[in-house]
């Protein structure tokens, strides 16, 4: 599918995407039996879903973002959430607390961050009250440890190969150095010519590309996929199909045009 | 509503072509004699442009400005000034180890990349046909000179001052975003059931009302504005670009109001 495209005409095709997401979001959600006996089980996966969700949506509805600037960033962090809910999945009781206590020590870390800075500067931050309240509200301070590296104690490829992930780790890798803004990713997109050793820096007119969108509409169908699997839910998500029409329809007004 | 939105594109349209124009001029301008050589320049520089294509993408898209999203784009901002501040303490020695770290790295994983597609009928070439690239890249720089992998808190540590205040005050709740930790999600993906036969369980919630906030196209600003004062000084570009512009830009419309804090009641 080729494509001539305007950020003007994909922004309707975003928000009916958007939309068809909601709608596959909200059946999901309410067709799924709120276990009274596992209720972090329901918080956690529930929660990751629809940070998956909002991820999407948000990046469906802004065209400006479909480009190699910004793209990468939020396919990661896709990437990211899906190989989390597979693996927490595999053994949902365990994980979910280990994943809620890991949270819960970046709090606490963010609180000592701000207290020292408060004592540096001899005034304390506006909203270091609230993120106190908030972890006591969770847990008692004394009883939150702080978790050094990752929260599941594993790398992320270990995560993937146990979850059968192996696509969205190879996705999740391959957009590091654009995240991190890695040598090898800067000197493709910010010099003038690589090739030239004198040559100079530059802000280059990033393209927009819908096989982002497609991209990302993919990552979130595999996330309601693993999410109605491991709720045993039999429903089918129509959001993806719904945006392949949308874009079929779309690149096909551009030909008759 | 359609005026009060043409008047903010174009306040924001403006901060953003000063932040180009800014850009222009120090790419052609005399670099601090620490920074002037050939491997500075050309690292520090490309780095430079990433950062002010990051805030002109922020300040630019509305739909960035909220605490789902906007932290997705604001933590790389936080991370290459960090890096370029820290590259700047010791710019030749630093931007060739970093790079040859860098370069390595992805060398390393296309040849396993390729390794794997074998067994996953995969097309990597995408990935190997940038292999000539690399290793032309690698060839610039001394290879005497050894790989050096730093994260972001070691680089803010050893800068300290004003990019040890930036990390402390942003990279937690940055960072959390980005990797969707229980802290993010808890607090913005999900509502506690007001029933408490539920015993006040938390449910998947999604808003597609997002709340605007100013702050993230100021913290764009501020980045900028930070990176240019790192490597120029306060006075010249940086304060052309501070974030101190975007607010009177964005008062003089009326988006902004600032607080005046001695006001005293007659």
């Amino acid at each position: 599918m080729s494509f001539y495209f305007t950020a003007e005409g994909f922004v309707s095709v975003g928000q009916s995407y958007s939309d068809a997401v909601r709608q596959d979001f909200e059946n999901v959600i309410s067709n799924w039996t709120i276990d009274m006996s596992a209720a972090n089980v329901y918080s956690v996966m529930g929660g990751l879903l629809s940070r998956q969700c909002v991820i999407a949506t948000s990046f469906a509805r802004s065209p400006a973002l479909w480009t190699y600037l910004t793209a990468p960033l939020f396919l990661r962090a896709m990437a990211e959430v899906i190989i989390n809910l597979r693996w927490i999945a595999l053994d949902a009781e365990t994980r979910v607390r280990q994943f809620m206590l890991y949270g819960l020590g970046q709090e606490r870390v963010a609180i000592e961050h701000q207290r020292s800075l408060a004592e540096f500067f001899g005034e304390q931050p506006a909203n270091l009250k609230a993120h106190e309240l908030w972890l006591r509200s969770q847990r008692h301070e004394i009883f939150t440890d702080v978790y050094l590296g990752s929260w599941s104690g594993k790398q992320v490829k270990d995560m993937a190969d146990e979850s059968n992930s192996f696509a969205d780790y190879l996705l999740y890798t391959s957009l590091g150095s654009a995240a991190h803004a890695s040598w090898d990713h800067v000197l493709q997109l910010h010099l003038e010519d690589p090739s030239d050793e004198n040559s100079q820096p530059v802000i280059p007119k990033f393209d927009l590309n819908p096989e982002f969108l497609m991209v990302t509409a993919k990552v979130l169908r595999d996330t309601f996929l693993s999410f109605v699997s491991f709720t045993g839910q039999a429903m089918q998500i129509f959001a993806y199909d719904v945006l392949m029409d949308l874009l079929k329809e779309y690149a096909k007004a551009q030909d008759d045009d | 509503m359609t005026e009060q939105f043409n008047l903010l594109s174009g306040a924001l349209q403006e901060y953003a072509r000063i932040l180009t124009a800014e850009f222009e001029k120090a790419r052609g301008s005399e670099w601090p004699e620490q920074f002037n050589t050939v491997i500075s320049k050309r690292v520090i520089g490309a780095l430079l442009a990433r950062q002010i294509s990051y805030a002109i993408n922020v300040v630019l898209n509305i739909d960035l400005w909220n605490h789902q999203v906007g932290p997705i784009v604001l933590r790389p901002m936080m991370e290459t000034y960090l890096k370029i501040a820290w590259l700047l303490q010791d710019p030749q020695f630093r931007c060739s180890g970093i790079a040859i770290a860098d370069l390595n790295g992805v060398l390393d994983r296309v040849q396993k990349l390729e390794e794997v597609a074998k067994t996953h009928s995969q097309d990597v070439s995408q990935a190997t046909d940038l292999v000539p690239l690399f290793q032309n890249e690698k060839s610039l720089f001394d290879e005497k000179v050894k790989p050096i992998m730093i994260d972001s808190r070691s680089m803010a540590a050893k800068v300290g001052a004003k990019a040890i205040e930036l990390y402390r005050s942003h990279h937690i709740f940055l960072s959390s975003a980005v990797h969707s930790t229980w802290n993010h999600i808890m607090k913005f993906n999900l509502a506690r059931d007001p029933n408490p036969l539920h015993r006040y369980i938390f449910l998947p919630m999604w808003s597609q009302e997002v709340h605007l906030d100013f702050g993230y196209a100021l913290t764009a600003a501020m980045y900028a504005e930070y990176t240019f004062a790192a490597i120029f000084g306060e006075s010249g570009f940086a304060s052309n670009v501070s974030a101190d512009t975007l607010v009177s830009a964005l008062e003089n419309i009326g988006a902004l109001r600032r607080i005046d804090h001695n006001y005293e009641e007659d």
